[in-house]
């Protein structure tokens, strides 16, 4: 049939896309290898490494990451940028810990997660009024709220005066409590992003805006919508950081940014959009996790971390093929 | 010939190139005398294109040879084909919109002072002597992006001037220009031929043709069909050439409308763009848009959809305004959008089919929660009934030919059960097979009563679907075809603006 030949004729016409695109799809796959052998490698050199204390180790270790690569991976799917992330965790974790300290930890908790949603309204809100691209737009927010952050601080660290120690604890002696945030977090994701509405139109934006518009969608909405999801989940980390080591820093979100951004980037989400799952997302989170904690216990000098850290992104977006199946 | 042979700048010999599916050019021989304007002209999908862009460099020819100034070539590319001194200008200018207009004509080639530094002041001082030379008005220290389209349009030809151009190929230069300008680019041309450059010109507009044209030859299908001197031919006889006598393969029972109902459009106007436009069409019948790329087709339905700001207009369905204010409210009251070009504007690539199709449907459902059985269930059928190739509804649409792609799009708008369905080119780029089971797609439609309104640069399918077709011009309905006048030639001939 013609039908047949006409087919082949696309599939040659793609070939080189196409097969990225395979590979793409098998993300999950490559980085469940990845863990697999990296965990091999390094219990290997150290049994300890296959301890179940060892394994909440890792867990616990990339909690926050985790928490803010979800909210970041929701606007990077819907195809935008948000470099807003480090900095909203600084101001938040300063007012949550001046809040908590002065008025109590219940109503501050209330508090800072109402001011997360406005934060992240005005996000999205100048993100789909101004005429640029969001990397500028959240670049430019990013100092402010960096500013912010040591304005309210005065530059100082806010400590919690022993005070809201919940996420120092385990449950049953034995999982860290910030884990079990990070794995309600995941859960909850996975099944909007794969079981909603709300889920569908974010790969449906990313996917293509203009067929998304032209789809009947109330495109901007949702985008304001994704932002403030974001800044929940920044938010949520926030309290999560602060009451976990106890103090709060003008600083202290800084470095979770460009973490997230590799995580999530290494976990198969496509800056651009439309394209990530969440059990990429999580295995990506993992990976680093795994590549932190396996230098620890092998011993590796700490000024290679970086270095180790750089190149494993390198070896992974090449790997899958990221970049190329997209112009 | 009454041109001696040593004046043969240009030659093609037997050039032939294929797509997948489609002869592009079929053994064609063109020829170019020095100082001559030969004009080429052809339906949308003639080959005029590809001919051109052969000479310009950038596409391959499969077999034949070009001959230029008595070199043999078996292929040319970009650079080559402008250090033989052609110069090809499209019908987008790729001017460099800010930097200045003497910037632009000296790009290639900038000029420098003493010191060899880049001195604006020689480029412009270069400039204004060549635009004195053409009679040209404009200030060549201004930056381009301050200039009206006709007068960019005038700059990149008068870029010509500042190189060794010896072949001028121009691309339907007219299409966005009004008269007076274009005897002023007619002016333009002359003063180039004077300077013994040969000028091939691709036009729609048949009398440009004769205004400025010393040759010329009707390309169809790919291949040629007529080498002529212009004095010897009228405008019939170019549009039979044009068209040839094939047969219509496609037919539709034109009087399967159901006649009761009838979508009103009223007044559509916005400034510039589309000049207060009517029509109207029953249930059940097919109202087609003809009229050249630019004309204003597109624009005159993203008006009707809702997508650009209109100053004017009302859209009735049954004597009920329905005048959508957005994409989202056109859609709530039952109209479809097929929009042109696909792959930007209709389709999500990276993601599959059954995502694709299910979107406008699954917006327009209430509940946070999606239903994926049901979802993949009502895809799989429209699958199924649209024939759509594929290993399965999980393939991503990237992976799909033109054809089924197409039909992906026609699957999202047949989900949505639209009522009213606005297609913009919806056979562009695809192949015979698809073509028909989208024929008779779209057939299937108006006879469930639903009311099409479709864009089409393809003649034959808009004369052989539509009981009626409007035919844009300069944004304008100039003309609307009944039944009974419906032919490919009224079509064409209303199209390119003669009303003779």
């Amino acid at each position: 049939m013609d039908n047949k030949s006409q087919n082949n004729v696309a599939v040659d016409i793609n070939k080189g896309r196409s097969r990225a695109a395979a590979l793409f799809r098998k993300q999950e796959v490559f980085l469940a290898i990845f863990i697999v052998v990296l965990g091999a490698v390094v219990a290997i050199v150290n049994p300890l490494f296959l301890s179940i204390q060892n394994f909440f180790n890792i867990v616990l270790a990339v909690s926050i990451t985790g928490i803010s690569t979800i909210g970041l991976s929701l606007v990077l799917i819907s195809g935008e940028f948000d470099l807003t992330l480090g900095a909203l965790m600084s101001v938040q974790a300063i007012l949550f810990a001046t809040f908590a300290t002065k008025i109590g930890t219940g109503i501050a908790i209330v508090l800072v997660l109402l001011l997360g949603i406005v934060f992240g309204l005005i996000n999205g809100l100048l993100v789909t009024r101004i005429k640029a691209h969001s990397f500028i737009i959240t670049l430019a927010l990013l100092s402010v709220y960096s500013g912010i952050a040591l304005v309210i601080s005065n530059g100082e660290w806010v400590s919690m005066k022993g005070i809201f120690p919940v996420f120092k604890g385990k449950l049953f002696e034995v999982i860290p409590n910030p884990a079990i945030v990070f794995v309600i977090v995941v859960i909850v994701f996975a099944i909007v992003l794969r079981y909603t509405k709300f889920g569908r139109i974010l790969y449906a934006i990313g996917g293509n805006v203009q067929s998304a518009y032209l789809s009947g969608l109330k495109v901007k909405n949702y985008k304001i919508l994704t932002f403030t999801l974001a800044a929940i989940l920044y938010t949520i980390a926030a309290i999560v950081l602060v009451s976990m080591i106890g103090t709060a820093l003008p600083t202290s979100g800084d470095v979770y940014m460009l973490e997230a951004f590799a995580a999530a980037v290494v976990g198969g989400v496509l800056l651009g959009g439309g394209k990530g799952s969440m059990l990429g997302i999580f295995l990506g989170i993992i990976v680093f996790g795994l590549i932190n904690n396996a230098l620890v216990i092998m011993n590796v000098d700490p000024f290679w971390r970086d270095v180790v850290v750089g190149s494993i992104i390198l070896a992974a977006v090449a790997i899958s093929g990221y970049g190329a199946s997209r112009k | 010939m009454e041109i001696p042979d040593n004046n043969l700048v240009l030659q093609t010999k037997k050039i032939t190139k294929n797509y997948p599916g489609v002869k592009a050019l079929d053994n064609v021989d063109f020829d170019l005398y020095r100082g001559e304007v030969h004009c080429l002209v052809g339906k949308n999908g003639a080959g005029k294109s590809t001919l051109i862009e052969i000479l310009a460099g950038s596409i391959k020819p499969d077999s034949g040879i070009v001959e230029i100034l008595g070199e043999e070539y078996m292929q040319l590319n970009p650079t080559k084909s402008i250090a033989l001194g052609i110069e090809t200008i499209h019908q987008e200018n790729f001017l460099a919109e800010d930097l200045t207009v003497a910037e632009n004509i000296f790009l290639g080639n900038l000029k420098r002072n003493k010191a060899g530094f880049f001195s604006i002041s020689r480029c412009i001082k270069e400039a204004s002597e060549i635009f004195a030379s053409l009679q040209v008005n404009i200030d060549p220290s201004v930056l381009v992006n301050t200039l009206t389209p006709v007068e960019k349009k005038v700059i990149s030809i008068a870029k010509a001037f500042s190189e060794e151009v010896k072949i001028l190929i121009l691309d339907e230069p007219t299409a966005a220009l009004d008269e007076e300008v274009e005897n002023k680019l007619f002016k333009t041309v002359k003063k180039l031929l004077a300077k013994d450059v040969s000028v091939i010109y691709i036009s729609h507009n048949l009398e440009e043709i004769f205004l400025l044209g010393d040759r010329v030859t009707v390309l169809r299908d790919g291949r040629k069909v007529s080498t002529r001197y212009v004095k010897e031919v009228d405008e019939r006889k170019l549009i039979n050439d044009m068209i040839g006598e094939e047969k219509n393969e496609i037919t539709r029972d034109k009087k399967a409308g159901t006649k009761d109902g009838k979508l009103e459009a009223i007044n559509f106007s916005r400034r510039g763009v589309v000049k207060d436009v009517s029509f109207s069409v029953h249930r059940g019948e097919i109202f087609g848009i003809g009229g050249l790329v630019g004309s204003g087709r597109t624009e005159l339905v993203s008006l009707i959809f809702g997508v650009d700001k209109k100053d004017n207009g009302r859209l009735l369905l049954d004597g009920k305004d329905i005048t959508p204010k957005n994409p989202v409210d056109a859609i709530n009251k039952g109209i479809g959008f097929l929009a042109e070009d696909r792959k930007s504007n209709s389709l999500m690539l990276y993601r599959p089919i059954y995502e694709n199709i299910s979107v406008v449907d699954l917006i327009k459902r209430s509940g946070a929660f999606l239903k994926l059985k049901n979802e993949k269930k009502s895809v799989q059928d429209i699958s199924d009934k649209l024939n759509i190739v594929a290993p399965s509804i999980n393939q991503l649409v990237i992976r799909l030919s033109g054809g089924n792609q197409q039909k992906v799009v026609f699957g999202k708008w047949l989900l949505a059960n639209s009522d009213i369905l606005i297609l913009d080119e919806p056979t562009v780029g695809i192949d015979v097979g698809a073509k028909e089971e989208i024929y008779f797609l779209i057939d299937d439609l108006t006879k469930q009563g639903k009311i099409i309104i479709m864009i089409s640069s393809d003649t034959p399918e808009l004369a052989a679907l539509c009981d009626k077709v409007g035919i844009m011009r300069a944004g304008k309905m100039v003309k609307i075809l009944e039944l009974d006048e419906v032919t490919e030639e009224n079509i064409l001939k209303y199209s390119i603006g003669s009303q003779s």
